[in-house]
């Protein structure tokens, strides 16, 4: 084990050296990045303007007498007979919308151009929408008038690089709960209620299991389990997650666990209060079919500690299952 | 506005975090080298203000990234193959595992890349990653482990 570990500590000690610059390099890039800083700038795009004014005031020439001589101005409607199904026409008309690009908070918002990203829910009428981009600095507001649930917005920024976050009131975030009934210190009389759902891949998932009796336990711990994704280790990203009277959490990884918390309190916890509650986000390319199970670990002992030890005392419990549909 | 000595000083600073990155994309020095002189370059040139430190580091972020990502796109780029290894770096086992291990790296998916290559090659804390990136610690952790996970099962299990 000590020699494995070696091994390990040598390699990522030369991937350390690998990865840093030497001060020569660092000396090289930095009088680099200087020089460029320094060469000549481009063309300002006023005198570019300039060179093309001929063609461009000729073109409107052209344009402007065939307006006159082709187009007839539009006829006016009188005020008299403008009824209120025409002002349904004026407020249903395509709205031309500044590009937007919908990216939730916890996908950290890095997205570059010219990526175009659906919203991922309705965003209700009159919403502001806020648009921040940090690459060069631009903000925008846009004021949506029309429920959108199909345009795919794109967001149009100053090139060249250009990342952009936007945040709407939208979620798709679903919540489903478990709920776990068990008769205190007593593994054999667990009776659980479980729920099953179905899930999209890149969809964000809410558990709650909660208590619906009386609880008073060493240790549980609550895992969501890949049963038959094509890699075993399937890890979730975990957006957040509430374990509640729980000062003692912590997460640890094995070939099948993808969220694990566990406690040793030995605390009674009163019917109805939640257990725990964890957000995560169904992996993108997660193949339809694929099941995530909801399961309690669950050690009957209060006494137990180590949850390692007492194996006839431990009992894995399945909750319920998460099936991806298309 | 700041001056040039602050410059240089927000180039001592990530220098190195801003190279290790370029080159988990690019993996060959040179061309590392190439965007982090352009990065900075941009930075000199329009003299950017940043607030804090965390907005100058996901900035600089950002900014590798991208011009990462044009990089791969605009060139094509020759895949390095056992042939291309010259003769005494071949002879060299160590050296050699640590190529497999630098395209292992590449090859990663970015989510758990960025985090492998802040935290454990870059040696920020895992609070410092997590805002860098602008995640959750928990996210942090578990990509982390997952990377090296990745990184242990294509190496064998070499790794522990």
């Amino acid at each position: 084990m000590k020699q494995e570990s070696n091994h390990t500590d040598e390699i990522f000690s030369a991937l350390k050296q690998e990865f840093s610059m030497t001060s020569e390099e660092k000396y090289r890039v930095l009088q680099n990045a200087m020089q460029r800083k320094q060469s000549p700038a481009p063309v300002p795009w006023y005198q570019r303007a300039l060179h093309m004014m001929p063609i461009v005031a000729s073109v409107a020439v052209i344009c402007f007498v065939i307006g006159i001589f082709a187009l007839r101005p539009p006829e006016v409607p009188s005020r008299t007979t403008k009824t209120p199904s025409d002002m349904d026409v004026v407020t249903s008309l395509p709205v031309t919308l500044p590009n937007i690009t919908t990216v939730t908070s916890a996908q950290s918002g890095m997205v570059t151009k010219p990526q175009t990203i659906a919203p991922e829910g309705p965003i209700p009428v009159q919403q502001t929408v806020a648009i921040t981009t940090e690459m060069p600095i631009v903000t925008e507001q846009m004021v949506v008038t029309a429920p959108i649930v199909t345009q795919t917005l794109a967001l149009t920024t100053a090139a060249p690089v250009t990342t952009a976050v936007g945040t709407t009131a939208a979620t798709t975030a679903e919540t489903t709960e478990f709920t776990t009934t068990t008769t205190e210190n007593t593994v054999g009389t667990i009776v659980l209620r479980s729920q099953d759902m179905e899930v999209k891949a890149g969809e964000q998932v809410t558990v709650r299991v909660y208590h619906d009796t009386d609880t008073s336990y060493g240790g549980c711990q609550i895992w969501i389990v890949a049963d038959n994704a094509d890699d075993p280790v399937e890890y979730l990203d975990v957006i957040g997650y509430t374990l509640f009277d729980n000062p003692n959490v912590h997460a640890a990884n094995n070939q099948y666990c993808l969220i694990l918390k566990q406690f040793n309190q030995n605390k009674t916890f009163p019917k109805d209060s939640t257990f725990c509650e964890i957000t995560f986000q169904i992996p993108e390319d997660a193949a339809v079919g694929n099941e995530y199970s909801v399961e309690l670990y669950y050690s009957a002992d209060n006494k137990v500690v180590e949850y390692w030890s007492g194996d006839d005392l431990e009992k894995d419990v399945k909750l319920g299952s998460l099936k991806v549909v298309g | 506005m700041p001056t040039e000595g602050a410059y240089t000083a927000l180039y001592e600073r990530n220098a190195d975090m801003v190279f290790a990155i370029a080159l988990s994309y690019l993996r060959s020095r040179e061309d590392a080298e190439d965007v982090v002189a352009d990065v900075f370059a941009q930075i000199f040139e329009e003299r950017t203000e940043f607030q804090n430190l965390q907005h100058e580091r996901a900035w600089l972020i950002t900014a590798v990234k991208n011009r990462c990502r044009n990089h791969l796109r605009h060139w094509s780029r020759k895949q390095r193959t056992d042939e291309e290894i010259p003769e005494q770096v071949r002879s060299d086992e160590a050296k050699v595992r640590l190529h497999t291990v630098m395209d292992i790296i590449a090859q990663m998916p970015e989510r758990y890349r960025l985090p492998l290559v802040l935290h454990t090659i870059q040696g920020y804390s895992v609070s410092e990653t997590a805002q860098i990136l602008n995640t959750k610690e928990s996210t942090i952790t578990t990509r982390i482990s997952r990377a090296r996970e990745i990184l242990n099962k294509k190496m064998g299990g070499e790794l522990s």
